[in-house]
């Protein structure tokens, strides 16, 4: 690789962006070293995480140039939409140009009669969103971030999200993506007007959840519906985690189909608790706190939300309550649903009042729904800190569960929290399920994930991105910095050294002192 | 294995349609000898090639055929019957100083109507694999690549689950075609992406692999391989079995209308599409095609099928009759409907194109395949199908007998072997080009215009092959290149 002529490329980007949309201030390369995960400091003795120039391109052929630049320059290109990937995954790993999709907000085409619209990959979920009810129409899905989560950058990343249950994937209603190859290629995946399915060539889904190592994804063609008829949502309390996973297995063994099944343990109530009372404390005087309204304490809770025709919402809400009711659950008030519903998107709020915070997502098989929550609090322990469990049902057989570790980053403990993602991944794989994003720091997983399979995913790799431009390092193997003796070369960071690695930093947390900010707050009668 | 279009320009003088081809495209087809889109005079020409089908019994012996076919190992030992495998030794023998490619197919006639190896190598028949094993617990379903559809979709309704993946025209396609791209199935929600979970396979290098996982859903990491599976269709690997989510079901109820106009089934479409509702399948067809599947009798056919529970399904059907209208009224019954009852292998009809359009679309094109189709005759009709967001899968097809076309000797099959096949696909593919929409055939007609329709994913998806299959021995003549000699 040939570093020597970094100078050379800023002014080739400054010639086609233009000067104000390219950087190599110092103070930008620094907030583009992290995610969602915050790496811990000494990540950079292995990484090289600050970018050397940082590009703002607005359209398709800006990126076409960019990707073509990083080709003819070795230098790899790194694409980052709303950089709320939790595995650094739009993090630099080797340097080289960031291609920050962030100004690519653009609505391309909105079509009523064909029910699509195109728009930008930088345009977050929420634009996406107001986009299609502007236009008198609805998109079902939204991501867990919507709000600060880009089109391109979570199509990348998968997957599912909030209306999974009753409408599937994202795959399902993505009809078609503008992609730049590496190559600087421009590729239409699919059809605008008309879903393709699997067949007839269809390249769409390869590209979700490639991380962004096959291409940009600069455009984004969902399909929309009509407006939902009706709408309505319910929240129920259970006694613990093991009677909830018991309710929802029935909810899922009935022919009833609500929009989306969620579910949060103790632990997750209580931040949210937490953060509603520091909210209504920040506003105003304490009587305005003690009447704000706020979740109840519980053990466990699930929020289930139907949409569809008004008899259909009302006859599924009906049959749910007697499922879920008679599974142990207690229905609560209307308010505690609608405040649970609100939340949807703001998982995270109480990041706020701990200081920092680590989460990791994992498919785990809905059988083992309790079993999964129950090992990640108590892995959580072992590396004296505490784990808070948010996540939905993503099919009628398995969930995403979302764990975060309520930490503090700025001290050395916080950081080393990091160290609970490996544990954690290794304990779902152990349940059937399996990580959910694996960047640069988490690519151990991918063989135990798919065996041999890492063979034809690199083939793909190599067939895509010869030059290994786009996202090197990333997904199918990792890379770091050279070592000190072999300063030309990358280095392919053998797999058991990065879980060892991990496991080190897990060790050594172990040795510090504990960190329990839920105890505190629940003490305290949050 | 050099052949020339030169060599065959006076064999094509009485057919046009393939006299028409551009050199490239003509000499792709005559490497597929299939044995229904070729005239008899053509196919005598090319039988050159040996194919050997091979029984399948066991992975083990997928496996093991694929190391012979790499060249890992000189020799096979496969299990199963005796005769089959002194059969498969004797005519391995023969061509142990050949390279070999491998294909296969789960059926008992391998060599019936289907693409066929454009080297000489292998046919597996996967006719064996045809276990099925329902999972209610999970909602999910394994069925190995031999079961048919009907066999896999009885097995979950005896488990009280449904498997929501239905054909549009009347046959019975074995399950393992999913992946092999000639079992057209879909549903109201979408095709087989939706519902693939995972599929167990030999890869190019041999090895057993799964896709994805049985449990949860693979989607959101690493490269969507379930997806590329199917994309890819018969080239990618050898699928053993698949796993597939059912959902638990209480009723179905098929609700069939007749219009005596094509006019009122576009209104009655576009009244679904814009209506809150979630049919499970909606189908439709012209005269000739509820003959042949809907029991319709004369007029334009929809049928409607809906799924729930009690009270959800009532409302659902209620509210279907309310977008509809009441001059418009629905012959209710329960179950899953006339085309599902009509499915069989035996007597299927087989679909010439499939073409994929928007509802918007749909007017226009549809009027120029019924001026098609009145003009063909009555052996031929239009079937379709629409999915959520108002895209629309139209199946044109010839009625006949899907097996045995060399046996029976009727007046379709005679116009088969008279290479009329061909000539009616290559027309279907000149109108639907008028149109935008995409047209595919599975066999023959995947050759016409795939490079100039599908553009780049076309090429990128060979890009992809060379990759997987460095050595290009699971079916070369897949994606359809200009063959080169071995």
């Amino acid at each position: 690789m040939v570093y020597s002529d970094l100078s050379y490329a800023y002014r080739r980007l400054r010639d086609t962006l233009g000067e104000e949309r390219v950087s190599k201030d110092h103070m930008e390369q620094v907030l583009y070293t992290h995610d969602f995960a915050s790496l811990p400091k000494q990540a950079a003795i292995q990484f090289r995480l600050n970018p050397d120039l940082m590009v703002l391109p607005k359209s398709t052929q800006e990126v076409v140039r960019v990707l073509r630049l990083g080709k003819e320059l070795e230098l790899p290109v790194v694409p980052r939409g709303g950089g709320t990937s939790l595995h650094a995954g739009s993090v630099p790993n080797l340097g080289g140009i960031l291609l920050s999709t962030s100004l690519m907000k653009r609505v391309v085409e909105v079509d009523v009669d064909r029910r699509f619209l195109t728009i930008q990959g930088g345009a977050t979920w929420d634009e996406a969103l107001e986009a299609a009810e502007a236009a008198g129409m609805s998109f079902p899905l939204e991501p867990l971030l919507r709000r600060a989560a880009t089109v391109g950058g979570h199509l990348s990343n998968g997957g599912v999200g909030i209306g999974s249950y009753k409408y599937g994937a994202f795959s399902r209603w993505v009809r078609s993506l503008e992609v730049v190859l590496p190559d600087g290629d421009v590729l239409e995946t699919g059809e605008r007007a008309f879903d393709l399915g699997s067949r007839n060539y269809n390249l769409t889904n390869l590209f979700l959840g490639a991380e962004g190592t096959l291409g940009v994804i600069t455009k984004a063609t969902l399909r929309l519906r009509a407006k939902p008829e009706g709408f309505a949502v319910a929240a129920y309390g259970f006694p613990d985690m093991a009677t909830l996973g018991e309710g929802l297995r029935a909810l899922t063994q009935s022919p009833v189909t609500p929009y989306h099944i969620g579910f949060f343990d103790e632990s997750h109530l209580i931040m949210q608790r937490a953060f509603q009372g520091y909210r209504a404390w920040a506003r105003g005087p304490r009587a305005e706190l003690e009447q704000t309204p706020r979740v109840p304490a519980l053990p466990a809770a699930a929020l289930v939300a139907f949409e569809g025709s008004k008899d259909q919402v009302q006859a599924e809400a009906k049959a749910t309550a007697q499922i879920l009711t008679e599974a142990g659950g207690t229905r609560q008030e209307d308010f505690v649903a609608e405040l649970l519903w609100a939340q949807r998107d703001q998982p995270y709020q109480s990041r706020r009042i701990s200081g920092g915070l680590v989460a990791v997502e994992a498919l785990v098989p809905l059988s083992r729904l309790e079993e999964a929550v129950a090992g990640a609090t108590k892995l959580a322990r072992k590396m004296k800190t505490e784990a808070a469990v948010h996540g939905f049902l993503t099919d009628r057989s398995s969930a995403l569960l979302v764990p975060y570790l309520v930490t503090d980053e700025r001290t050395l403990r916080g950081q080393l929290s990091l160290a609970f993602v490996e544990r954690f991944h290794e304990f779902v794989l152990g349940l059937q399920g399996h990580p959910v994003g694996l960047g640069f720091l988490a690519t151990y997983n991918l063989a135990p994930m798919f065996g041999p399979l890492v063979g034809m995913m690199q083939g793909i790799k190599n067939s895509l991105d010869p030059d290994n431009v786009v996202n090197r390092g990333k997904l199918v193997e990792t890379l770091a910095k050279p070592p000190p003796l072999y300063p030309f070369s990358e280095f392919i960071v053998p797999p058991g050294l990065m879980r060892f690695g991990l496991r080190f930093l897990s060790a050594f947390r172990r040795l510090m002192p504990s960190q329990r900010i839920i105890t505190r707050l629940k003490k305290r009668g949050v | 294995m050099a052949v020339g279009y030169r060599d065959f320009m006076g064999v094509l003088r009485p057919y046009p349609a393939l006299e028409r081809l551009p050199e490239g495209e003509f000499v792709k087809i005559v490497y597929l000898r299939d044995k229904r889109a070729l005239p008899d005079a053509i196919k005598r020409l090319f039988d050159r090639a040996t194919v050997i089908p091979v029984k399948m019994e066991e992975t083990r012996d997928v496996a093991e055929a694929m190391r012979f076919a790499s060249g890992e190992v000189a020799g096979v030992n496969l299990g199963g019957a005796s005769g089959t495998i002194h059969y498969v030794r004797r005519s391995l023998e023969m061509l142990k100083d050949r390279d070999l490619s491998v294909d296969w197919g789960p059926r008992e006639d391998p060599l019936e109507g289907d693409v066929l190896p454009l080297f000489d190598g292998l046919l597996l028949d996967l006719s064996q694999f045809r276990g099925v094993e329902v999972h209610p617990e999970n909602n999910t379903l394994r069925a190995e690549v031999g079961a048919t559809w009907r066999e896999v979709s009885e097995a979950a309704q005896q488990a009280h689950r449904l498997l929501p993946l239905f054909p549009v025209l009347p046959t019975n396609p074995y399950i393992g075609d999913i992946i092999g791209g000639t079992a057209l199935l879909s549903s109201y929600a979408g095709g087989p992406e939706s519902y693939l979970r995972n599929v167990d396979f030999l890869g190019a290098d041999t090895s057993y692999s799964q896709s994805g996982f049985d449990l949860v859903p693979n989607n959101a990491t690493g490269y969507d391989l379930n997806s590329l599976l199917l994309m890819m269709g018969r080239n990618l690997g050898i699928p053993i079995s698949l796993t597939l989510r059912v959902l638990p079901f209480d009723r179905t109820r098929a609700i069939r209308f007749t219009f005596e106009s094509w006019d009122g089934v576009l209104m009655a479409l576009q009244a679904i599409a814009d209506a809150p509702l979630e049919p499970l399948r909606v189908v439709f067809g012209d005269p000739v095609a509820s003959a042949v599947g809907l029991d319709g009798g004369e007029g334009y056919t929809l049928e409607v099928d809906l799924g729930g529970a009690g009270e959800a399904l009532a409302s659902q059907e209620k509210a279907l009759q309310a977008t509809l209208g009441e001059e418009t009224p629905g012959e209710g019954t329960d179950g899953l409907g006339h085309l599902y009852e009509a499915a069989t292998r035996e007597k299927a009809p087989f679909h010439l194109a499939e073409i994929m359009t928007s509802l918007v679309d749909l007017p226009d094109l549809w009027e120029d395949l019924t001026t098609w189709v009145g003009v063909r005759g009555s052996a031929f009709g239009l079937a379709g199908s629409m999915q959520e967001g108002g895209t629309v899968r139209i199946l044109p097809f010839m009625r006949g007998d899907i097996r045995g076309t060399s046996t029976t000797g009727g007046p379709v099959d005679q116009a088969l072997h008279r290479g009329d096949r061909f000539n009616r696909i290559t027309e279907l593919v000149k109108i639907a080009q008028r149109h935008p929409c995409r047209v595919r055939n599975t066999q023959v007609g995947q050759l016409l215009a795939q490079d100039t329709q599908m553009g780049k994913r076309f090429a990128l998806a060979r890009r992809i092959k060379q990759g997987v299959d460095l050595a290009n021995i699971i079916n070369p003549s897949g994606l359809l290149w200009v063959p080169q000699p071995r």
